[in-house]
């Protein structure tokens, strides 16, 4: 019942039904037309609760905000894709990097025939000072 | 309920891709754990951008030769205990190191193989004999 009340309608098609009712108007009968109004008052209870009364409501901040703006949930996942789409390209970004075929240079330093120490020995700097002086 | 769900499938996602970029030491592949050894005991205590730069070299691992490796494997644990000023002080002089030319790297190699047969107090020795640097004071 929900489903029907709330699928819209092009205007093209409800020019058609509007058309049609305003035809067969006084052929209806007071049972069908008591019929129609209940479930007139039925759909409207359903519109006045679907999200899309509840855009209006203000207060609404963030993420909370986003996700409520559509009644269909494109937004919801929007949301979430681009979530997905950060925490994946920040883990395989990495790995990418990780793997593109470039050495690291801290792995050129330890595997280099100088050790990371001769760069920051004083007492080297001073070796080297004295040789160059002989 | 829909959102309820999806910020546990958010927290979901965030926590394994963190836990893929910032592993323990027993989410370590084999090979990882056998080329990160010598930081067996500590590891779980590394920072993660530390992890990270010790699993880089744990990466490039099997594409050096077997004396690189040596070294590599000699040379992880006190890199790590470096802080970060020391480590990056040692790559801007690495660079500088690979900028000159071959002749003068392989002096300078020599000059550290001589200086590492010296004993410590030899050592000590040169810092003490050494001139002190001469400073522009602008007099």
């Amino acid at each position: 019942m929900k489903s029907h009340v709330t699928k819209e309608l092009t205007p093209q098609q409800l020019a058609k039904v509007l058309q049609l009712l305003d035809d067969s108007l006084k052929q209806i009968d007071h049972k069908t037309l008591r019929e129609l109004e209940q479930s007139r008052k039925q759909a409207v209870a359903v519109l006045e609760n679907s999200p899309r009364v509840a855009e209006s409501q203000p207060a609404v901040t963030g993420l909370r905000y986003a996700l409520q703006l559509s009644p269909h949930g494109n937004y919801r996942r929007w949301v979430m894709a681009l979530v997905m789409l950060t925490v994946f390209s920040g883990f395989f970004g990495s790995k990418f990097l990780r793997n593109n075929g470039s050495i690291d240079t801290d792995t050129l330093v330890l595997a280099s025939e100088l050790p990371p120490e001769a760069y920051t020995d004083k007492e080297f700097v001073a070796w080297l000072e004295h040789t160059s002086r002989l | 309920m829909v959102r309820t769900y999806l910020a546990l499938v958010i927290l979901g996602l965030s926590a394994f891709a963190q836990a893929a970029n910032d592993p323990g030491w027993a989410q370590l592949s084999e090979a990882d754990r056998q080329v990160l050894a010598p930081l067996g005991s500590e590891w779980d205590s590394l920072r993660p951008w530390q992890r990270e730069k010790m699993l880089n070299i744990a990466h490039d691992y099997p594409k050096m030769t077997t004396e690189q490796k040596q070294r590599v494997q000699q040379r992880l644990e006190n890199w790590s205990r470096m802080t970060p000023y020391e480590r990056e002080n040692i790559r801007k002089e690495y660079q500088q190191f690979k900028a000159l030319s071959p002749a003068r790297q392989e002096a300078l190699r020599h000059t550290w193989q001589e200086y590492s047969k010296l004993s410590e107090s030899e050592r000590h020795k040169l810092l003490m004999d050494a001139e002190p640097p001469e400073y522009d004071l602008g007099n």
